[in-house]
């Protein structure tokens, strides 16, 4: 069985639900604390959920960027095992500098929302679609320009870089792997389609490899029908938010197993 | 038009200044011996100066007099303690969107604002005898700030 260790900093929130996702999918899952002794070779995945690690201290992410434990992880990913960042997470990778990954120095930052409503924190349910080829561990039980139903629930989520020539390399590189998008799927860069006012619409970006992605929006909880807000029947059936983790799982299978 | 300083830091420790100290010690920069942080407004008033000042320190959205200190100088942060030399480096985001300033102006009627600057100053102590310019814009570039959306400035 795949092994993924859900990696937990100091005021973390979404531990519990990712480690339950990975559950759900046939994976074995544990919560691994920023300071435990464990041996993080043994996993075979890993994942960075969301909340506000240490309190999102400085900038968001920067603080658990540095913690050692990153290095550990970092030297994992660089062998290929996949390496997933929610939200919170997500800051945490784009700080490191693994996401996008191009050169060795931060290229990209997750910025303070630009929202016409509010500044600081928002929530609000948002449509994404996969607009990347199945290259990356993370997509590839996905159609081209399936569209997911997630939530977003952050203050500083906006992808930004001050190299302009950026996204042209990650568009042509098919880094960039989920879009923010209407429910038809058409992409529009205004407020509230694109919840944060994040460049090109990007909802999540992988390294060149494909094994590490970090996303804003939280699949973990939009995963069963029950979960996801607007929906009429709320039983215990699955949506393809959870594609994201048997991705992940099929992934594993495949490159690291 | 005058130009004026005012600098909002915390009474109580500062938990963001002492994560941020320790994460620079974590980091190797063991030639930091000292890191405070204060939030900077930097204001042109139209009319008279010292009206201003009572009036802006009693606004509770840039101080809370129960747990802030503040100042209308940088001359403080300047002067080392423990013969200490202090650099202090301002941290600013590129894109001022002036949230701030249409809340004091509108919604409280401090219309003698005509400009508003913000930011967080970071106040580093180093002892004497060493670079400490240059260790103090490795910790900024390193920790305290994200190139990409924000700039900084020593003063």
């Amino acid at each position: 069985m795949q092994k993924i260790a859900v990696l937990y900093f100091p005021g973390n929130n979404c531990e519990e639900e990712t480690r339950d996702r990975c559950i759900d999918v046939g994976m074995d899952a544990k919560i691994i604390r920023w300071n435990s002794k464990e041996n993080l070779n043994s996993f075979d995945g890993y994942i960075i959920p969301g909340g506000f690690s240490y309190e999102d201290r400085v900038r968001a992410g920067i603080i658990a960027a540095k913690e050692n434990i990153m290095g550990k992880v970092i030297e994992e990913s660089r062998n290929g095992k996949p390496l997933l960042g929610i939200c919170n997470g997500a800051q945490v990778l784009v700080e490191t500098g693994m996401i996008p990954g191009l050169k060795n120095e931060v290229e990209m930052a997750l910025a303070p929302n630009v929202n016409p409503l509010v500044s600081g924190y928002y929530d609000a349910w948002v449509y994404i679609k996969n607009i990347n080829s199945n290259k990356c561990a993370f997509n590839n039980y996905y159609e081209k320009n399936e569209i997911i139903k997630v939530p977003v629930a952050h203050g500083e989520g906006r992808f930004m870089t001050k190299d302009k020539n950026l996204i042209k390399k990650l568009e042509k590189n098919k880094q960039i792997v989920f879009q923010y998008c209407d429910e038809r799927g058409k992409v529009l860069n205004k407020f509230p389609i694109n919840p944060n006012g994040a460049v090109h619409s990007i909802a999540a970006i992988s390294n060149k490899e494909g094994n590490v992605m970090a996303m804003m929006p939280h699949p973990e909880r939009a995963s069963y029908n029950w979960q996801v807000s607007g929906s009429i029947i709320k039983n215990n059936e699955r949506t393809n938010a959870i594609k994201i983790f048997e991705s992940m799982k099929k992934y594993i299978e495949e490159k690291i197993k | 038009m005058t130009m004026m300083l005012m600098l909002v830091g915390l009474k109580v420790p500062d938990n963001v200044a002492i994560t941020a100290f320790n994460t620079l010690k974590r980091m190797k920069f063991y030639q930091l011996k000292g890191l405070e942080r204060a939030n900077y407004y930097k204001f042109d008033v139209r009319g008279n100066v010292d009206d201003f000042r009572k009036k802006i320190s009693n606004v509770d959205i840039l101080v809370n007099t129960n747990k802030n200190k503040f100042s209308f100088s940088i001359e403080g942060n300047k002067e080392g303690k423990n013969n200490y030399k202090n650099i202090n480096i301002l941290i600013q985001d590129n894109d001022n969107r002036g949230g701030l300033l249409s809340t004091l102006r509108e919604r409280l009627g401090f219309d003698e604002i005509k400009k508003l600057e913000s930011g967080i100053l970071w106040t580093m102590s180093f002892e004497k005898g060493i670079d400490a310019k240059k260790i103090a814009l490795e910790i900024t570039k390193s920790l305290l700030m994200n190139d990409n959306y924000q700039k900084y400035k020593i003063i």
